[in-house]
């Protein structure tokens, strides 16, 4: 396991998600999996970046600087199924509630610029 | 196929146990997520409660809020096709593609066959159709002629929900048809002998047997629902492939993203947190109808109502149907895969009525049962089978009850074994089958035209019917299949011993060698 790079979001930016540069790995918890064929990791121009999507993970490589969007696709196992969206790092909390209520998710990640000296500073 | 539509359409609903729809309903887990979602809050505003309340976090009950403040009456069929034509999806409207081009059941199968409510298998001069109940009302939701109870309902739709559908697929059917020449038989007798004459006058009798074989199986004890693991393992396993699911069109893409933006609008936050805060003060167990009397608010934040874009309500509408299409087919298809991943029925009730050729109708009714304990899989069933006519009194110990059927089957995994082996995924198997044959088994025979395969010499002119002895049959098999590790190459080998056939008094002896590839392994790739 590894320190936490993402910051979860706010109720007045619910779908912001800060985070500092580096590989992030994102897991679901709970009866929910992701739909690996139709999930994205695309930038503010909506191009795709590399990333990896199994049924219950999603990693991809965060750089200093940018905006991403997740796209998520989910579905549950159950039709009140409910799923939490984590971080896979020491201590995680939870980024976002994906539940069979909805099924289509758009969260941005927000990456902080790297700061002199080579350490970034996660901002919102 | 518009006439045919609607016909296929009205069948189901008269016939399926969907639900009627009041105007102001939502998608039922919206309140159920919205309540958990206060609980968790706790009287404060948090994240997941703004996620709620935005497209990016909360797109379906969203767009079920918004599509409340939809006023139109349109019958089901007339939305299903704006729906339809909207999206340009009609490309099932074409023609000449069915089994059967005439009669009313014909037409009904057709369409079922056309909108994926059953499957058509062709081998030989066999054709067969099957499927299962529920596959009608799935179908109709991926058509979007009906919704998904579970996903976003239209006011004035009706719905079928997954656990109907999947109550529905206990009921399964397999009808065989047979197309070849042998489908129908004429044989002619003249009527009066004249060996002088050029010209005979003959009466022709013709025997068809179209239908070969009916099955219905009706599901008594389900196995196991998948769990989460077992669900991610199977979706981790397609590799690069899709899951079968239905798949977001870019025009129903373009629909969720622009709806997201509105998420950043002024007016939309505005509501957003007066919406929050309404629900954060509202008695417990109020919250879904204060969030429901919010709807107009929202639409009006999007779309005021003197705004500069006199359509602006008309797009909005469009969107959230284009999205609810998608989910609910979505939900749908996602529903079939998890149920797919279930494990084998414990106990199954099966009707065949069997027309085999040259031989009395008869009916069977079994009952299967199986259970899996640790590797081994056992499974048993007992069945009666009866003719479905009293046979000719000339034939010695005939009855209407024909035979009764025991068999058992013990398999084992060896892939269930703790540690590895070089067995891999090798099974072994044993099966006992016993049928004792009450009556004798019949074959219908006509004067001077023998039954396909079988040779019968010194039989009397007048002799209509023959007949084999009654009595004990008991079949023995036993199978090994070698699949070394997670190699694609299987062995089989097998064994069969039985005492006699239905026909056959003589004892037989048997024993299969072979070798098979799984080719998908070819296609299947890892990511």
């Amino acid at each position: 396991m590894s320190a936490c790079l993402t910051t979860p979001p706010t109720f007045d930016q619910p779908l912001l998600i800060a985070a500092k540069p580096g590989n992030i790995k994102l897991k679901v918890t709970g009866t929910v999996f992701f739909d690996p064929s139709q999930t994205d990791v695309i930038t503010q121009d909506g191009a795709k970046i590399p990333f990896v999507c199994t049924a219950l993970t999603l990693s991809f490589t965060a750089v200093a600087g940018a905006t991403y969007f997740l796209e998520i696709l989910h579905g549950g196992i159950m039709s009140n199924s409910e799923g939490f969206l984590q971080e896979d790092c020491d201590n995680p909390v939870t980024l976002a509630t994906l539940s069979s209520a909805n099924t289509a998710a758009r969260y941005q990640v927000v990456v902080a610029a790297a700061a002199p000296g080579g350490t970034a500073k996660a901002s919102a | 196929m518009k006439s045919l539509l609607r016909l296929f359409a009205q069948l189901v609903l008269v016939a399926g146990p969907l639900a009627a729809q009041t105007p102001r309903s939502l998608a039922k887990h919206c309140p159920e997520e919205l309540n958990a979602e206060v609980t968790r809050a706790a009287g404060k505003p948090t994240a997941e409660l703004g996620a709620f309340l935005t497209f990016g976090g909360g797109a379906d009950c969203m767009t079920a809020l918004l599509l409340t403040q939809y006023s139109g009456t349109d019958s089901l069929l007339d939305r299903a096709q704006q729906v339809k034509a909207a999206l340009q999806q009609n490309s099932s409207s074409g023609s000449g593609t069915s089994l059967v081009s005439k009669g009313l059941t014909s037409q009904v199968l057709s369409a079922a066959a056309e909108y994926g409510a059953l499957a058509q298998t062709t081998s030989g001069q066999t054709v067969t159709l099957s499927g299962s109940l529920g596959g009608i009302p799935a179908a109709l939701t991926r058509q979007a002629l009906i919704d998904n109870c579970d996903g976003i309902r239209i006011p004035g739709a009706l719905c079928a929900s997954n656990a109907t559908v999947n109550r529905l697929n206990r009921l399964s059917y397999t009808v065989a048809f047979n197309t070849g020449s042998t489908a129908q038989s004429v044989s002619g007798a003249a009527a009066a002998t004249t060996p002088t004459s050029t010209a005979q006058v003959v009466t022709f009798n013709a025997t068809t047997n179209t239908i070969t074989s009916a099955t219905g199986k009706f599901v008594i004890l389900r196995g196991a629902a998948a769990n989460i693991a077992a669900t991610a393992a199977a979706i981790d396993k397609l590799g690069t492939k899709p899951m079968p699911t239905t798949q977001m069109t870019k025009a129903q893409k373009d629909s969720f993203v622009a709806m997201n933006n509105y998420d950043n609008m002024p007016a939309v936050k505005t509501w957003r947190s007066q919406t929050a805060a309404k629900i954060l003060a509202a008695p417990p167990g109020d919250a879904a109808n204060v969030w429901l009397q919010q709807a107009d608010a929202l639409l009006s934040a999007i779309c005021p109502p003197n705004g500069p874009n006199p359509k602006c309500r008309a797009t909005v509408l469009t969107q959230l149907g284009s999205y609810a299409v998608f989910v609910n087919s979505y939900k749908a298809s996602v529903n079939a895969f998890v149920e797919t991943l279930r494990k084998s029925p414990l106990l199954t009730l099966e009707y065949d009525y069997n027309r085999p050729a040259s031989q009395p109708t008869n009916s069977t009714v079994r009952l299967v049962g199986q259970t899996v304990l640790g590797g081994w899989t056992l499974t048993g069933n007992g069945a009666v089978s009866v003719y479905d006519s009293t046979p000719s009194s000339a034939i010695p110990g005939a009855s209407l009850l024909r035979d009764v059927q025991i068999a058992a089957e013990a398999c084992y995994d060896f892939s269930k074994l703790k540690k590895s082996t070089l067995l891999g995924h090798s099974t072994a198997s044993t099966a006992y089958y016993f049928q004792n044959q009450t009556s004798p088994a019949i074959l219908n025979v006509t004067p001077g035209q023998p039954v396909t395969g079988v040779t019968i010499t010194g039989l009397p002119a007048t002799a209509t019917q023959v007949y084999a002895q009654k009595g004990i049959i008991s079949i023995l098999q036993g199978k090994f299949t070698y699949s070394p590790g997670s190699s694609s190459i299987s062995l089989p080998v097998s064994f069969t011993w039985s005492n006699r056939t239905e026909l056959v008094t003589n004892p037989t002896w048997r024993g299969q060698v072979g070798i098979s590839y799984d080719f998908d392994s070819l296609f299947g790739s890892s990511k």
